[in-house]
């Protein structure tokens, strides 16, 4: 069906060709004010790819996903995204980009004042000239490809968590983009619904052709739909390789993060009584 | 555990002191404890802490030794464990010693926190500045480029900011009338010039007090309304999202509140100036005994279009002052739900100030013309 199972696009643009690169990160630095978070990054991906950012909490994992979607722009080094360096200046030039792209975030942002179908219309109003029978046409058949069939009219506040991320992944592909990038899209979902949401965005990467770049600390995601993973650790990258590789890797950093060894105690400093027998 | 508290025995041994405590250490403690440590001070080179004697001890109790044993530490003094009992060797051995003074940071003097402080507004008007011209380009420009503003969105605003305020502005404009012409008919019967009350009221209402009450209330009632749902998306990352979606949340998000607040701004104004006016009229004609056509006669003669532009050029004035400002603290907040809060009360009181002082720059510079 013309303008609903084809992908569309807005306007012309160069499609990455299979097997090239869809991101290019070298020499990147990052960081917030006066805090540098990431330094020395080079990274590439390619298309077809399902990678996930790995690290402990406050590596940088997040603040590397916000880079490539051009919400924080680098202190230093390259960022080259579907074949634009970022950032991309030219308003018209970075929607075009943008509407190549779909990003899931970890609280789902969902706009509170519209409806499920609405928000997913919404990138589609956007960037095409659809009009609004159409948009909703398209929006409620996403839904259904992510199992919210008949929740469309409902507000977001009216889902469960596990039925909002779902709601937002609907609204990422919207436009069938070529990246999709997800900022821990299973965190703090049951396990069941949590590997819902890994088989449904495994199957739409494969059903789609995306590339898929996600945040994520949940070793069952990382072990199942993942196929190469990076390992960040303070701000900068550590380990690269297929999950399975680095789950057998010796490397201290990379085995405390896939075995789930907790950090030494001792390092915590000295207690009371020690600093009162050292005196 | 009968809630004395510890007892501390101090006694000299040569130059050293030696500091026994004795009963409980623990959540039942109070301050005075660290107080009654200090009297170790000076009366020795070394402390040494006799801890045989405590009974029950915790985290709780291990904090408030640890601290009174760091400032004597700071005083020069060494602090040694005689000896302990389990309870408190195993409290002492749960908690790390920290320096509880470095956490709170280096104090910054006057001079510093003004420059900070001139830095941080320096910064503030700059991003202000920067939006303005962003709102101009995308409210003015883009219906130039094929880029038509979103008429149903900027609707709704119009329905949120304007319509919805029409019955507290008409409230307070009555009011607001009364008190104008109960006033001036109090000081006018002096000198027998009751009709001069419609002047007052008119004038005071159509150049003054009808743009000024109504972009007051609107900063209160809408500015507020504004900065707390921009805020809140601003949190939830809403924002970041439309963003990632390609959609400029400064075109989709402030544009059609700009455009709301164009039209119900001014006509509410217009719409206070009028209430204001019938207030007076009912305390010219009850208390100052006017014909009710004298009033309407006066003020027709007082007000001319002169003053109702003035007016109304004010209210405009006012009404993007509230917006922009408003959208402004909404977009930039920082610190969750808490930040939230606090952008909202400070977003409304800055629309006042600045409301006010534009006010005053109004009024200087239509005195200085004539």
């Amino acid at each position: 069906m013309q303008g609903i199972a084809q992908p569309y696009h807005a306007a012309p643009a160069p499609r990455v060709q299979p097997g090239d690169e869809v991101i290019r990160i070298s020499g990147m630095s990052a960081g917030y004010e006066e805090k540098v978070v990431l330094s020395d990054i080079d990274l590439e991906v390619r298309r077809g790819e399902v990678l996930a950012l790995i690290g402990q909490s406050g590596c940088g994992k997040s603040t590397l996903l916000r880079c490539i979607a051009g919400l924080l722009e680098p202190l230093d080094g390259d960022v080259v995204v579907l074949g634009r360096r970022l950032p991309v200046r030219d308003e018209s030039e970075r929607r075009k980009l943008l509407a190549r792209m779909g990003m899931v975030f970890q609280q789902n942002a969902l706009l509170g004042s519209m409806t499920v179908a609405e928000n997913v219309a919404l990138p589609v109003l956007e960037h095409t000239s659809l009009g609004h029978e159409i948009s909703r046409q398209l929006a409620l058949g996403k839904l259904v490809q992510v199992g919210l069939d008949g929740w469309g009219d409902k507000l977001p506040a009216q889902l469960s968590g596990g039925m909002q991320k779902r709601a937002a992944l609907a609204r990422s592909i919207a436009l069938e983009p070529e990246l999709l990038l997800c900022d821990e899209p299973i965190a703090g979902l049951d396990p069941v619904v949590a590997s819902g949401i890994d088989r449904l965005i495994t199957s739409l990467a494969h059903r789609l052709g995306m590339t898929v770049v996600m945040v994520t600390h949940e070793l069952a995601s990382i072990q199942t739909i993942v196929s190469r993973a990076v390992l960040v650790v303070d701000g900068r990258i550590h380990a690269v390789g297929h999950p399975t590789e680095l789950a057998r890797s010796t490397d201290p950093k990379v085995h405390a993060f896939f075995h789930r060894v907790p950090p030494d105690e001792a390092a915590a400093g000295s207690s009371v009584i020690e600093k009162l027998e050292e005196s | 555990m009968d809630g004395a508290g510890p007892t501390i025995v101090m006694e000299r041994q040569g130059s050293d002191v030696v500091v026994r405590v004795s009963g409980d250490l623990d959540r039942h403690l109070t301050a005075d404890f660290v107080r009654r440590l200090m009297a170790a001070r000076r009366q020795g080179a070394v402390v040494w802490l006799d801890l045989a004697g405590v009974g029950v001890m915790d985290s709780m109790g291990a904090a408030a030794l640890e601290l009174g044993c760091r400032r004597l530490r700071e005083g020069g003094q060494q602090v040694r464990l005689r000896s302990a009992s389990e309870a408190a060797r195993a409290a002492m051995r749960s908690l790390p010693a920290v320096d509880a003074g470095a956490e709170t940071g280096r104090k910054t003097g006057l001079l510093e926190s003004l420059g900070g402080a001139a830095f941080d507004w320096l910064a503030a008007a700059g991003s202000l500045a920067q939006l303005v011209s962003e709102v101009a380009a995308r409210g003015l420009l883009d219906p130039f480029r094929g880029r038509f503003p979103a008429l149903a969105s900027s609707a709704r605003e119009a329905v949120r900011i304007g319509v919805d305020a029409f019955p507290v502005v008409a409230l307070i404009s009555l009011l607001l009338g009364l008190i104008l012409g109960f006033q001036a008919a109090h000081q006018l019967r002096q000198f027998g010039a009751n009709i001069f009350v419609a002047n007052l009221v008119g004038l005071g209402m159509v150049r003054e007090f009808g743009p000024l009450m109504t972009a007051i209330i609107l900063a209160g009632r809408s500015g507020s309304s504004i900065t707390a749902e921009l805020g809140t998306m601003v949190v939830r990352e809403e924002v970041d999202a439309l963003r990632t979606m390609g959609i400029d949340p400064v075109r989709y998000l402030v544009v059609p509140k700009v455009y709301a607040i164009t039209v119900t701004g001014p006509a509410l104004s217009v719409f206070s100036m009028a209430i204001g006016i019938l207030g007076g009229f009912f305390i010219a004609i009850t208390f100052l005994d006017l014909a009710p056509g004298a009033y309407w006669s006066q003020i027709q003669t007082a007000i001319d279009l002169n003053d109702f532009g003035h007016g109304f050029g004010k209210s405009l004035v006012f009404s993007w002052i509230v917006v922009i400002v408003a959208t402004y603290y909404g977009l930039h907040i920082q610190g969750g739900a808490v930040g939230v809060g606090r952008s909202t009360t400070a977003s409304v009181v800055a629309s006042i100030f600045m409301i006010i002082f534009a006010d005053s720059i109004f009024t200087t510079a239509s005195t200085a013309l004539g």
